[in-house]
């Protein structure tokens, strides 16, 4: 598999607009597209996303169980059925997601050492 | 200046096993593999575009990172931004007034690094590192 480099990372929230402010303040970094409908800044070629997740959602659990805090990683690879191929073959399982418009692939995060781990082809702003 | 991630902390219970996905599924190249005497810890960077994950696996149950395995299990633990000034930016952080863990930046895996407090920081565990000259990857 063809990992590129780190898309976004995800800060769980019941305050997604507070919390984004926080961190502009704080490191002041530039507001950037947001990520699936949440606001996000941009640092390097990186984004930090800021979710209130909805009811039901995996996200919403890790914030009920830990708190605001990071919850998931996504990363930019080169193919996304290549990255597909590679899973399935080192029996690796995972769930296919839209992320926005694109497809993405939520891998097991007991295989991922309790990473929710998302994998992408190219931008999915 | 933080100029972008430098890594992802993540916690795992055993480093060669997270070689099995990080490595060898994920295809990315272990740069730097150290054990921190003080801090009870065996630490590995693996390089991803421009930043890189940082598997961190607890040598004991008494280190920060053992009670974080202990009391979380495994997962992700602290977002390390790159700057070119670590005294500047925590010196610059204080006068915000934000809360810092520490006080004066010391040497890590990633150079000289200081963390931030997660209550000022929306839960998030924040790290500066301004790497050594002779550690940019």
């Amino acid at each position: 598999m063809e990992t590129r480099r780190i898309d976004h990372v995800v800060v769980v929230t019941p305050d997604a607009e507070g919390a984004a402010a926080t961190f502009r303040r704080h490191f002041e970094l530039a507001p950037s597209a947001p990520v699936v409908g949440s606001p996000a800044l941009r640092i390097g070629g990186a984004r930090i996303a800021f979710a209130h997740p909805a009811d039901g959602s995996a996200l919403a659990a890790i914030l009920a169980r830990s708190g605001e805090g990071m919850a998931e990683i996504c990363l930019e690879v080169g193919s996304l059925p290549e990255a597909e191929a590679s899973l399935r073959t080192a029996g690796i399982g995972f769930t296919v997601e839209a992320k926005g418009a694109a497809r993405a692939l939520a891998v097991d995060p007991g295989a991922a050492h309790g990473v929710r781990l998302t994998l992408i082809e190219g931008r999915a702003a | 200046m933080l100029s972008k991630i430098h890594h992802v902390g993540v916690v795992v219970r055993d480093l060669e096993q997270a070689y099995g996905f990080w490595r060898d599924v994920l295809g990315l190249p272990v740069m730097v593999v150290k054990t921190v005497v003080d801090q009870d810890v065996t630490a590995a960077l693996l390089k991803v575009g421009e930043s890189e994950i940082e598997l961190l696996q607890p040598l004991s149950d008494r280190s920060g990172i053992g009670k974080f395995l202990a009391k979380r299990g495994e997962g992700l633990h602290h977002l390390c931004f790159e700057t070119d000034d670590v005294d500047a930016e925590l010196a610059a952080t204080k006068a915000k007034g934000i809360r810092v863990i520490d006080e004066k930046p010391r040497l890590g895996l990633a150079g000289m690094i200081c963390f931030l407090h997660p209550a000022a920081t929306r839960g998030v565990l924040v790290e500066y590192a301004q790497p050594l000259a002779e550690e940019r990857h």
